[in-house]
């Protein structure tokens, strides 16, 4: 008995959306296998050891390596059209406080690709530059939110111009996403990625009160956000490992956002 | 005591809301310390993460605070001030040294609390000036040598002695006991004790 004919496409295109970040995401795993390996290894003169084992190991390496990155920059720039500042430039306008009237699939891409660039910057800020940022957790993370978002009417009764509740659920989806490795963290210290997107979360409510941030402004507000989350981390710990992480969060980005707005 | 900063803080529109935007918060501080510390032979490097730390700390409170703003406003703003030469005691963000060799100056006998005193000081006569349109004169303890030996001796054991300190400057009733604690302060008890009665 022959198996029916596969559809040529996905039925739910949902399914299709994420497969470029995947292989930017395998590609990024590919590169950083590849950083782990003995520097030695890779500076060896192959001419010297023509035939051994260990020079072909060597000149795998660097060609692989080439191979990795020239992919990645395709992925970036062929698949996606999109450089860093642009994706960075995108970050204020692109998060679940700023959806009105966004049609799903621009600001689907908008959330992730800005989000990542931005995380980069935040961990280069908090001193973990080579620490290892996935970008499809990151998407996968704008479908849960887009489906909690979509199906409760939010009702703001606080009186605050900007929602900072969305963006402390943001903030706490993102940091259980998987988008960022765990580093070990003694229990009373924030992780990585709770500072991370904490940190994110902060810039975005800061954002918030900018009409048309330009570039120079958000990277400055990722910037503040991160020393101002890296001087309270005994204040975002205890948010995190508290009760209502989420009423908490957005406490703190309704203290903070407006002083470190730019007036 | 000198308070440099007072014109040019009176020249800021809204300065009651100014102050507490971090970046203001930042660069007033640090033209006060350039203004109080002119002409004293010192050299003075600001750390930014203390800085920032107790504008944080300073912040916080004043949130959790500043419903006794409509209690007694004057009051509020004195005690406001009184909380961020606290976090600035406690953070510490100043430190100088003396730019020439020992002997040919004499410095100021703590030019770190004279800078920290004097921002705050001049932040809340401003304030006071811009609500209340009028100006709070200095009284003579200012200049009294004991008076700030003291207040240098108390603020090392407990930072929010800072707040009575300020209070007296400012011509406001001091609370020793419990400093920290808005709601002990004898002008709101006194106007809470009023509208009880009432």
């Amino acid at each position: 008995m022959t198996p029916p004919p596969r559809a040529p496409f996905p039925k739910d295109l949902d399914e299709l959306a994420p497969a470029p970040l995947a292989v930017k995401d395998a590609l990024r795993g590919l590169r950083r296998k590849l950083s782990d390996v003995p520097p030695g290894l890779e500076a060896m003169p192959s001419d010297l050891l023509p035939l051994s084992p260990l020079a072909l190991a060597a000149r795998l390496i660097r060609e692989t390596r080439k191979i990795a990155a020239l992919g990645e920059d395709i992925a970036r720039d062929v698949l996606l059209h999109h450089r860093d500042e642009a994706r960075l430039a995108a970050f204020a306008t692109s998060g679940f406080s700023k959806m009105a009237g966004k049609r799903d699939g621009s600001f689907r891409h908008d959330f992730a690709a800005s989000r990542y660039a931005a995380a980069k910057v935040v961990l280069v800020r908090l001193g973990y530059p080579d620490a290892f940022l996935l970008e499809q957790p990151i998407d996968v993370s704008w479908r849960a939110l887009w489906t909690r978002v979509r199906s409760k009417p939010r009702i703001q009764n606080t009186g605050d111009a900007v929602d900072y509740t969305i963006i402390a659920e943001t903030a706490l989806t993102l940091t259980k996403s998987g988008a960022l490795a765990e580093r070990n963290t003694p229990p009373t210290e924030p992780t990585l990625a709770q500072l991370t997107f904490a940190t994110l979360g902060l810039a975005e409510a800061v954002l918030a009160h900018s009409p048309q941030p330009a570039l120079e402004t958000v990277i400055a507000a990722l910037e503040l956000s991160a020393d101002v989350i890296g001087l309270r981390k005994s204040v975002i710990s205890a948010i995190f490992s508290g009760f209502d992480p989420e009423a908490q969060l957005a406490a703190e980005y309704r203290l903070l956002a407006p002083p470190l707005a730019e007036s | 005591m000198r308070v440099p900063m007072v014109p040019e803080l009176n020249r800021e529109s809204d300065l009651r809301h100014r102050i507490r935007d971090l970046r203001f918060f930042e660069e007033s501080f640090r033209r006060n310390v350039t203004l109080t510390l002119a002409g004293e032979s010192l050299t003075s490097k600001t750390d930014q993460a203390r800085l920032r730390s107790s504008f944080l700390a300073w912040l916080e409170t004043f949130h959790e605070t500043r419903h006794l703003a409509d209690i007694d406003r004057r009051d509020f703003i004195c005690f406001s001030a009184g909380r961020m030469l606290a976090e600035l005691v406690r953070y510490d963000p100043l430190s100088v040294a003396a730019s020439k060799p020992d002997g040919e100056d004499k410095p100021n006998d703590w030019p770190v609390g004279a800078a920290y005193v004097s921002y705050c000081l001049g932040v809340a006569m401003s304030v006071m000036e811009q609500e209340f349109n009028f100006s709070t004169p200095l009284p003579n303890l200012a200049n009294d040598p004991r008076v700030w030996q003291s207040f240098q001796e108390n603020v090392r054991d407990n930072p929010d002695l800072a707040i009575p300190f300020l209070d007296l400057l400012l011509g406001q009733a001091p609370n020793w006991s419990e400093p920290a604690l808005a709601e002990q302060r004898p002008a709101v008890k006194a106007k809470t004790n009023l509208a009880i009665e009432n």
